[in-house]
């Protein structure tokens, strides 16, 4: 193919034309991704580089109530996706179906740890650790205790109803929450490999 | 304008298509349109995923449909269904529109 130019003119080598053809695909409609829920595996864990730093930007301004309404999302977005990796699932799998599965696994594996919904931070870190002890992959000790700390203390100061709350999340609160759904980020390969 | 009647009345139900697919896995459902059920397994044989493909989906969200499917795969086989970690329901067109294999 070599360099094309128009016109006759040369265009430079950044501007050279790839030997393959780039495939066009139409970006999704806002309309249809909101229709369609959770997307893929692989949405979830942008969602959540996103949204954390969405909440580091809010919390830079004070923003405490949205600074930990927004991170609360990324640690349920975390362990759900951890627990699915670590059922096998890749990044390119949709999320809904494994839903409801986990749910059901959990009310016969665990029926002591109550679900409020799906967006349950303690319930999704029992799944994940008794899924990788009855597997024989138990998260090493410190780890999976710093993990259930975190679920039972992000699960007494955090819940989608924070979005009804005004300004009463105070800057200390939301600062420990970001830095426990830091810990989760930052140990996400290990909760699923 | 012409006058246009409408019934608001569900013609299939949840639960009834929840009875239908435990009957399906029990005994093999005699009612039409019966659903294709594609099961995978894992190396130790378990079942993992399953897949319904049925007309008779219609207007049941995919969430919802799922949850029907779990249910009642663990209806039927109760501890035999641990293993399962994929339950999604698709129409025949859905299933064709994402190239989703039936056999």
């Amino acid at each position: 193919m070599g360099l094309v130019g128009k016109g006759g003119s040369k265009r430079s080598c950044l501007t050279k034309e790839p030997p393959w053809s780039i495939p066009t695909v139409a970006p999704m409609k806002l309309e249809d991704r909101v229709r369609d829920g959770e997307g893929l595996l692989q949405d979830f864990e942008l969602a959540a580089e996103e949204r954390f730093l969405d909440a580091q930007a809010l919390l830079a301004r004070g923003h405490g109530t949205g600074a930990a309404y927004v991170v609360g999302y990324v640690a349920e977005m975390l362990l759900k996706s951890a627990v699915f990796l670590f059922d096998g699932a890749r990044p390119s799998d949709l999320v809904y179906p494994r839903l409801s599965p986990a749910k059901k696994w959990a009310q016969k594996a665990m029926p002591g740890v109550p679900f409020t919904n799906f967006h349950d931070i303690l319930f999704w870190a029992w799944v994940l650790r008794k899924k990788r002890a009855e597997r024989g992959r138990a998260l090493p000790e410190p780890e999976a205790q710093n993990l259930m700390r975190i679920a039972h203390r992000l699960n007494r100061g955090w819940s989608v109803e924070l979005r009804y709350f005004g300004f009463e999340v105070t800057i200390e609160h939301a600062r420990r929450c970001f830095e426990d759904v830091a810990w989760i980020k930052k140990h996400h390969p290990l909760l699923w490999r | 304008m012409p006058v246009v009647t409408r019934s608001l009345h569900e013609t299939v139900t949840n639960d009834e298509l929840k009875q239908r697919l435990i009957a399906e896995w029990k005994n093999g459902d005699a009612r039409e349109p019966r659903p294709t059920i594609i099961q995978e397994t894992d190396a130790q044989g378990n079942i993992v995923h399953i897949y319904v493909v049925w007309s008779d989906w219609g207007d049941c969200d995919q969430r919802m449909r799922s949850e029907l499917i779990t249910d009642a795969y663990w209806e039927v086989f109760d501890d035999k269904a641990l293993a399962l970690t994929v339950a999604m329901g698709l129409t025949p067109e859905e299933a064709k529109r994402m190239g989703f294999p039936l056999s």
